[in-house]
C-alpha cells in the first residue's frame, strides 16, 4: 500500500491503511495487511482504506477439484456460471428433478405451493418444455403480480400510517399489483413512481411520496431502490467505502428539489406536483448551490419548466447507465437464488464487487436490449441450468455460497408459509375488511399484520424502509412454539371443514395410501417413499390404550391432524429447495 | 475460532476474552448467524460461565424523582412536597419514608439522583434504547437493550427466551428485526406455551412422526438455518413439555413463605409481577422488563405516592432479598427508572408535571459498588448540579454487567452501518462497576 501525495513523495502505507474482509468465512485481513484464508471457498474481496481513499484486492479461493461435465448450457447465464465453476475448479449439482422444480418455481415466482393436481400433471406430463410452459403459466397468472406486488409494496413504503391513509394503499397496491401483472417496463414503472404527479386518488403512483416525505428520503430511497446505492452516509460525510461526497449527495437530491404538495379532494390524500421553478439545492457542507446531477455526471442544464424528476428517469434508464438496469437485475438474482451477485444486494459500489461481474453485466445488457422487461428477465432467469441445479450437495459443493454451483434452499417467508399451510390444512383465511379467503401475499398493505400473530412473529415487514432487508429470515423460539403448539394452528387441523376432517371421513372411500399421497403432493409437489407411506399408515393404524388399559383405534381425522401437522413442521416444506 | 463464554473473570481457558467473541461477532456483517451461535453455546456448555441477567423495572407514567430519593428538606415546602427523609444503614445517604425496608438494605442499592437524556413523552423508547424517538434513527430504527442482549448473547438455559417483557408491549428491536422482539409471556406468546387441544402423549407421537418424516438433508442449507430451525423445535418442545417457563410464571409454585414477602395492605398496588420477574430470570431469561405503572401524578402526587411507594419498596425490597439469599444478586442487575422526573414546584392540584430535565434511577445487584448516592440536582431539585449521568451511561453499565462492552460491540443497521450500543464517551460508570 503506497501513498502518493499531492508534493508527489511517497510513503510506504501498509501499516496504517485499515483492511476489511467482505466475507469473513472466506478470508480474514489482520491490521498489517495479511489475508488470511480459511477453508471456505468462495470469492472475497478486502477493502483497504487509507485516510479519504480506498481500494479493492479481489481474491477467488478456489476448490481445485476438476470438473469434468456440467449440464449443458441453456442460455448466457450457464455459460458464465459454468465458466466460473470450470475457473474455481468446483463442479455444479446436477440437474433437478421435476417435484422439486415445481414446487421452487410455483413458490419463487407465483408466492404459493403447487396444488397436488398441477404437480401431478406436471410429474406424468413427458412433454420436453414442460419446464418453460410451467414458467409461462405462472408468469402470466395473476398470482405472479400478487406475489412480487408484496414484494414491490413494501420496498415501495405503502405503509398505512394512519386510518386515512387505507383508500390509497388499496390503490397503491392496486397499481403495483396491475403494472406487473401486464409487465410494465420497469423504466416506466420507475418513471411512474419517481416522477408521479397528481392526485393520489387519480393516480396511485403518487401515493409513494405520502411515505417518503423530504427531499433526502425522496433521494435516498430512489437511489437505494433503483441504483442500489446507499447515499444517507454522505448526507454527513464523504462516504467511506465510497466515492460519493457531499456534493453529490445534495446535487443529487436536487432532483426532488422542486416537489410540491397541496390537500387533495380527500382527507389526508394529497396532491403531488412540480414547483415551477429550476431543480436546485443548497449543498450544506459549503453553503453553495448546486444543480440536479446524476450520480457521477456533469449537472444537468434544467429550465423552470422541466420536472427534473423527468430529467432523472431519463437519465436512469439511458442504456450506458451503470446502476439502473444492475440494480433490478441483481436484486431478482437475489429473489431466486436468495444471495445477490453483489451483497446486500443495494449495497452496490465499486469496494463491493459481485461475485461474478461478467454475469452481472451480461444480465443487466440483456434486461436493457429486452426493454427493461421484467417478465423476460424472470423467464430468462428460470429457464437457465443454474436455477434448475438440485440444491444437493456433490462431493465437492457443500461449501458454496458464492458461486451457485446449486441452489440455496431459503425459508419460506411469513405470507407464503402462511398460505402454505392453510392450503396443506384446506382453512381459509380471514383478514378484517377484506373478502375471506383472500391470501396473505395478497394483502395490500402491512397494516394487517397487526390482525395476525403469525404475520407478525414470522416477520412480514412493515414497509418502514425501502430494503429489503427489513424482511429477517432469522427463526426464534416464538416462531417454533407457534408451528409446533399453538391454538390456531391446531383450530386450523382439527377445523370440522378442514382436510383432516375430510381425509378421516368415511363418505371418502379412496384407500389410505391414496390419501398420503394427496398429501406428499401437495407438501412437497412429489410422490411419498415407500417407507413413508408405511410410516404415515401405521400411524393411521395405531391404537393406544384408554384409562381402563383397552387398546382403541384412533380416530381417522385425528390421525391425519397428526400427519398434516408434521409434514408442515419438516425442513422440507419450511425450506424453497 | 469461536468461544462464546468466558468464566468469571471474563476469560475461557483459552484465554480469549468476551471481547474477543464481541469483536468477532461484530465484524462479521450484521454479526453471528444464530446457527453458529447455538452451536458455539453448545460447544462451551452452559456451565461455563453464571448467567448474568437484567430486570428493568419500569414506572409508567414518570415517578417523582424528588419524592423519592432526592428529598429537599431544606427547600420551600411548595417544592420540598409533603414527604421527610430516613436515614440509612449507609452512613450519610438518606432517602424518602416511605421507604423502610430499602433503607435497611442501601448497602445493596444505589441510586442516581441526575440522570440525564430523557425526553417529555410518555414512552419508554428512550430507556430503552438511550436514545430520542423523535431524534435521528439509523436504518430501521435503533434496538432496545434487551434485542441487544437477545441479539449478541443468545438464548439462556432450556431454551428460555432471552428478552421478556411482562407487560407484552415494549420498544421493539428496531434494526435488528423480529426475530429479537421480546417475547411476551402473555396473550398469544403464553398461549403458544401450553398444550393446546393436544396431550403430552399425542405432542411424543406428533414429534416422533415428525422426526421420521423430517429426513431431508440438512447439508443443503450451508447458512446453517436448518440446524438453527431445528435447535429452536426442540427448545420449544422442551419449553411446552417441561413447562419451565410456564411455571416460572405460575406463582402458585412460589414457596410460600417467599411469596408472602410480596403481600402488600389491602388497597395498594399489586407487587407479585416482582417475584414472577425473579422466577423467569432463574428460568434463564437475560432480560426482563416488568412494567409497574401509576406514577403521572399531575394531582394529589402525595396521596398517590404514599400508596405507590410504600408498596413498591415492598415488593423491591422482596426482589432483592430473594435474589441475595438465593446467591443470585450478583449475577442480577435491577434498574428501575420511568419516562421522565417530576416538576420540582408542586401545582395548584397537589400534583407534579412532567419534567424531563433530571430524573432519578434506582439500581441493585449486578456486582455493582451499590450503596451509594450518585449526582445531585440543585436546590429545587430541577436541574442536575453534580456529575449529570446519561441514560446511556446507565445502559453500557448494564451491558457490561451481563458481558458486553461497549466500547467494541457494534451491531449493523439496515444501511449495513456498523452502529456502537452506546455514543462515544458514554461508557460504564465508573462509580459502579
Amino acid at each position: 500500500m503506497t501513498a502518493i501525495y499531492s508534493d508527489g513523495h511517497t510513503e510506504d502505507a501498509t501499516h496504517i491503511a485499515t483492511y476489511e474482509a467482505n466475507d469473513k468465512e472466506i478470508a480474514e485481513a489482520d491490521d498489517t495487511g495479511h489475508i488470511k484464508f480459511f477453508e471456505q471457498p468462495g470469492d472475497v474481496s478486502v477493502m483497504v482504506r487509507y485516510q479519504g481513499q480506498v481500494g479493492v484486492y479481489q481474491a477467488s479461493v478456489p476448490l481445485g477439484a476438476p470438473v469434468e461435465k456440467s449440464p449443458e448450457p441453456r442460455n448466457f447465464i450457464d455459460e458464465l456460471v459454468f465458466a466460473k465453476l470450470k475457473r474455481v475448479g468446483m463442479p455444479p449439482s446436477t440437474v433437478t428433478d421435476d417435484a422439486t422444480f415445481i414446487r421452487r418455481a410455483t413458490v419463487d415466482i407465483a408466492g404459493r405451493l403447487p396444488t397436488s393436481s398441477e404437480s401431478e400433471g406436471f410429474l406424468k406430463s413427458t412433454d420436453p418444455a414442460k419446464r418453460d410452459k410451467l414458467i409461462d403459466r405462472l408468469l402470466s397468472s395473476t398470482d405472479y403480480a400478487d406475489y412480487f406486488a408484496n414484494k414491490w409494496g413494501a420496498l415501495l413504503r405503502n405503509k398505512r400510517s394512519n386510518a386515512q391513509a387505507m383508500r390509497g394503499n388499496f390503490a397503491f397496491h392496486g397499481w403495483i399489483r396491475d403494472s406487473l401483472h401486464k409487465n410494465m417496463r420497469y423504466d416506466e414503472f420507475a418513471r411512474s413512481v419517481l416522477a408521479a404527479s397528481g392526485d393520489m386518488s387519480q393516480n396511485p403512483a403518487a401515493t409513494w411520496y405520502r411515505e417518503v416525505k423530504t427531499m433526502q428520503a425522496q433521494m435516498e430511497d430512489a437511489a437505494q431502490l433503483f441504483l442500489g446505492t446507499r447515499m444517507q452516509c454522505a448526507q454527513c460525510h464523504h462516504h467511506p467505502f465510497e466515492k460519493w461526497s457531499q456534493k453529490d449527495y445534495y446535487s443529487f437530491s436536487a432532483f426532488f428539489s422542486t416537489v410540491g404538495r397541496k390537500p387533495g379532494r380527500n382527507p389526508g390524500e394529497e396532491i403531488i406536483y412540480h414547483t415551477r421553478k429550476v431543480a436546485q439545492t443548497a449543498n450544506k457542507k459549503d453553503g453553495g448551490t448546486v444543480k440536479a446531477t446524476g450520480l457521477g455526471d456533469e449537472p444537468m442544464d434544467l429550465t423552470v419548466d422541466d420536472d427534473p424528476r423527468h430529467a432523472l428517469v431519463d437519465w436512469l434508464s439511458q442504456p450506458g447507465n451503470k446502476f439502473f438496469a444492475h440494480t433490478l437485475v441483481n436484486r431478482y438474482w437475489k429473489h431466486f437464488f436468495s444471495r445477490g451477485l453483489v451483497e446486500p444486494e443495494d449495497d452496490m459500489r465499486e469496494t463491493n464487487p459481485a461475485v461474478n461481474p461478467e454475469l452481472l453485466e451480461g444480465l443487466a445488457q440483456h434486461f436493457i436490449r429486452r426493454g427493461f422487461d421484467m417478465k423476460d428477465l424472470i423467464r430468462t432467469i428460470c429457464q437457465s441450468k443454474t436455477y434448475q441445479l438440485s440444491s444437493i450437495p456433490n462431493e465437492f459443493n457443500s461449501k458454496d455460497k458464492t458461486y451457485f454451483s446449486r441452489y440455496y434452499p431459503k425459508r419460506l417467508n411469513a405470507e407464503v408459509l402462511y398460505d402454505a399451510i392453510n392450503q396443506m390444512t384446506d382453512s381459509k383465511p380471514s383478514f378484517s375488511g377484506l373478502p375471506v379467503g383472500t391470501r396473505a401475499v395478497q394483502l395490500p398493505d402491512n397494516s394487517f399484520n397487526s390482525q395476525s400473530y403469525f404475520l407478525t412473529v414470522f416477520g412480514r415487514p412493515d414497509s418502514s424502509s425501502s430494503c429489503e432487508c427489513e424482511r429477517s429470515s432469522d427463526a426464534s423460539l416464538a416462531q417454533s412454539l407457534h408451528l409446533l403448539n399453538s391454538k390456531d394452528i391446531q383450530s386450523k387441523l382439527s377445523s370440522g371443514s378442514g382436510r383432516a376432517a375430510k381425509l378421516g371421513n368415511v363418505k371418502d372411500d379412496r384407500d389410505a395410501g391414496a390419501k398420503i399421497r394427496e398429501l406428499f403432493l401437495l407438501a412437497f409437489s412429489r410422490e411419498p417413499s415407500g417407507s413413508e407411506v408405511l410410516l404415515a399408515r401405521k400411524h393411521l393404524e395405531r391404537q393406544i390404550e384408554n384409562d381402563k388399559g383397552e387398546k382403541k383405534p384412533v380416530a381417522a381425522k385425528e390421525s391425519y391432524e397428526d400427519i398434516i401437522w408434521a409434514l408442515f413442521n419438516t425442513k422440507e416444506f419450511l425450506f424453497n429447495h | 475460532m469461536l468461544k462464546i463464554f468466558g468464566n468469571t473473570n471474563g476469560r475461557d481457558c483459552d484465554g480469549q476474552s468476551r471481547r474477543d467473541f464481541l469483536q468477532i461477532g461484530s465484524l462479521a456483517m450484521g454479526g453471528m448467524a444464530l446457527p453458529q451461535l447455538l452451536r458455539a453455546e453448545e460447544t462451551v456448555g452452559a456451565s461455563a460461565q453464571r448467567q448474568k441477567s437484567v430486570i428493568m423495572v419500569y414506572l409508567g407514567g414518570g415517578p417523582s424523582h424528588q419524592d423519592m430519593w432526592d428529598i429537599k428538606e431544606d427547600a420551600p415546602l411548595e417544592y420540598r412536597g409533603e414527604f421527610n427523609a430516613i436515614s440509612t444503614n449507609v452512613p450519610g445517604v438518606r432517602i424518602c419514608e416511605h421507604f423502610p425496608k430499602l433503607a435497611k438494605m442501601w448497602d445493596k442499592c444505589a441510586a442516581i439522583r441526575s440522570t440525564v437524556g430523557q425526553a417529555n413523552d410518555h414512552n419508554s423508547f428512550h430507556c430503552m434504547t438511550g436514545r430520542q424517538r423523535r431524534g435521528p434513527q439509523p436504518s430501521g430504527g435503533w434496538p432496545s437493550i434487551g434485542s441487544v442482549i437477545g441479539k449478541l448473547e443468545g438464548s439462556g438455559p432450556n431454551g428460555t427466551p432471552p428478552n421478556i417483557a411482562m407487560s407484552g408491549r415494549d420498544t421493539g428491536p428496531g434494526f435488528l428485526g423480529t426475530p429479537y422482539k421480546p417475547f411476551s409471556p402473555s396473550g398469544k406468546g403464553k398461549q403458544d406455551l401450553k398444550l393446546n387441544g393436544v396431550t403430552t402423549d399425542r405432542l411424543d407421537d406428533r414429534r416422533l412422526l415428525l422426526g421420521s418424516f423430517d429426513q431431508f438433508r440438512r447439508d443443503v442449507d450451508s447458512k446453517r438455518q436448518m440446524e438453527g430451525l431445528d435447535k429452536f423445535n426442540e427448545q420449544a418442545f422442551g419449553v411446552i413439555t417441561s413447562n419451565h417457563l410456564l411455571n416460572a410464571l405460575d406463582l402458585k409454585k412460589e414457596d410460600p413463605k417467599r411469596l408472602a414477602r410480596y403481600e402488600v395492605p389491602k388497597g395498594y398496588r399489586d407487587v407479585k409481577s416482582f417475584c414472577t420477574a425473579r422466577r423467569i430470570v432463574e428460568a434463564g431469561a437475560r432480560f426482563v422488563t416488568l412494567s409497574w405503572g401509576g406514577w403521572d401524578s399531575h394531582s394529589k402526587n402525595f396521596v398517590t405516592l404514599r400508596k405507590q411507594l410504600p408498596a413498591l419498596d415492598i415488593g423491591l425490597s422482596a426482589l432483592i432479598s430473594d435474589l441475595a439469599e438465593t446467591g443470585r444478586l450478583a449475577d442480577t442487575s435491577i434498574v428501575m427508572w420511568g419516562e421522565f422526573g417530576r416538576t420540582p414546584r408542586v401545582n395548584k392540584n397537589a400534583g407534579r408535571d412532567h419534567w424531563s430535565r433530571v430524573m432519578g434511577t434506582f439500581l441493585a445487584g449486578g456486582g455493582m459498588n451499590t450503596g451509594q448516592i450518585i449526582g445531585q440536582t440543585d436546590r429545587t431539585g430541577g436541574e442536575a448540579s453534580e456529575r449529570p449521568v446519561h441514560i446511556q451511561e446507565i445502559l453500557a453499565t448494564l451491558y457490561h454487567n451481563v458481558g458486553i462492552d461497549v466500547a467494541k460491540a457494534q451491531l449493523s443497521d439496515l444501511n449495513g452501518r456498523p452502529q456502537y450500543l452506546t455514543d462515544a464517551g458514554r461508557g460504564p460508570m465508573k462509580e459502579l462497576i
